[in-house]
């Protein structure tokens, strides 16, 4: 489970009253593991930074042609 | 030709639609911020003719199609700190504006994808021209007071949710990252909030059955059924889910009713692409959240194998007539 829920700010909370209030809920994450920020891994040895679609771009799941709609619920 | 207006750095959506267009031998050229500010691209404008020139070629009658990602999203100017440089990055910016306002108006009569007038669409007018097509949308505001959201409340007769007018970033804090989500409002919650408040969009909270995130090219709708298996923690926001095992991918069909009505509203936007997030109620009406007219598609695509960038390249290609 990787689901992220540990809410805080960034900013003091002298800041915040000049701030939306969405900032005072923040969501915190280890930069490393942010893949569109390019950072903490060589990208050649990287499973995070999309190196993967340069290379073999498998299918992610064998074509069904299975297809939800209204009547499937 | 077909001209690509982007950033210097690798764009998910961006690039694999390169490599299509390498592969198709398609005639393009990509331009970024960097190439007009920095000095590593032969770049000028005739601004009394109207004429675009790289490398001393002048090509403006060649461009037919242009397509626009995020070209003004990445402006990093490189210039030595100093005393007065915050200052003259400042103009800097404000110099680069009037030449891509400008490089517009020179393009303005080739085919656009999304066309340069509905790029800065946003949230709001979205949300309020969306009505007359009777597209549903979450009841709305933006306020700075608790008074109003305490009486919105009663009318939504929900729990709230909050989120960015438009977009939030990443705030980089060393080893650690802070980014904004839709925040879930309990009714509880609302009464501790402060009495004024900077301002803050408020959105009914929709119970969801599923979230479908749809790609929209030119009439076609590729839509991908998000759905949640289990719900961890009571997240409102879907991305916080995305690396979950419970999340399903699933290609959707929406109803041709609905796509009749999404067609017609992206037509009078004058949107011929743009990403959808769209919310399935559990009482079984959709109901759109945003638009964006420069949204991200892979993820979504790859999952449903709607190949959407190989569909974006023919799509340029084919316009470049």
């Amino acid at each position: 489970m990787t689901n992220k829920l540990n809410k805080k700010s960034v900013f003091t909370k002298n800041e915040l009253q000049y701030l939306p209030l969405t900032y005072r809920k923040m969501e915190v994450e280890k930069t490393k593991d942010i893949e569109e920020l390019y950072v903490g891994e060589i990208y050649s040895k990287s499973t995070k930074h999309f190196s993967e679609k340069y290379l073999v771009f498998n299918p992610y799941k064998p074509i069904s042609n299975f297809l939800i709609d209204d009547n499937t619920f | 030709m077909i001209i690509v207006l982007s950033f210097n750095n690798y764009e998910q959506g961006t690039d694999p639609v390169l490599d299509w267009l390498l592969y198709y031998k398609a005639n393009f050229v990509k331009i970024t911020i960097q190439d007009l500010i920095q000095t590593n691209t032969r770049f000028k404008i005739d601004i009394n003719k109207g004429r675009i020139y790289i490398e001393g070629k002048d090509i403006t009658d060649e461009i037919k199609v242009v397509w626009y990602r995020r070209f003004e999203a990445e402006l990093v100017i490189d210039i030595p700190k100093g005393k007065h440089t915050e200052q003259a990055l400042f103009e800097i910016k404000n110099e680069v504006d009037v030449t891509i306002a400008f490089l517009k108006t020179i393009l303005s009569d080739k085919k656009w994808m999304p066309h340069y007038g509905s790029i800065g669409l946003e949230k709001p007018e979205i949300t309020y021209l969306s009505k007359q097509f009777n597209i549903l949308t979450p009841k709305s505001i933006i306020t700075n007071n608790r008074r109003d959201v305490l009486n919105f409340q009663k009318i939504a007769k929900s729990d709230l949710i909050t989120k960015p007018i438009r977009h939030s970033g990443y705030f980089i804090d060393g080893k650690y990252t802070y980014s904004i989500y839709t925040q879930k409002l309990k009714k509880t919650a609302l009464q501790k909030l402060p009495e004024r408040f900077v301002l803050t969009l408020f959105q009914e909270c929709i119970e969801a059955e599923f979230e479908i995130r749809v790609f929209y090219l030119d009439g076609a709708f590729y839509a991908t059924a998000i759905i949640i298996t289990e719900k961890e923690n009571n997240v409102v926001d879907v991305k916080l889910n995305y690396k979950s095992k419970n999340i399903n991918w699933i290609p959707y069909k929406l109803p041709q009713e609905y796509e009749t009505s999404l067609r017609a509203f992206m037509k009078s936007i004058n949107l011929n692409t743009g990403s959808l997030d769209i919310i399935k109620t559990k009482k079984g009406e959709y109901v759109m959240l945003e638009i964006n007219p420069v949204g991200q598609y892979s993820d979504p695509g790859y999952r449903c194998n709607y190949n959407l960038e190989e569909k974006i390249a023919k799509w340029l290609i084919e316009n470049d007539k």
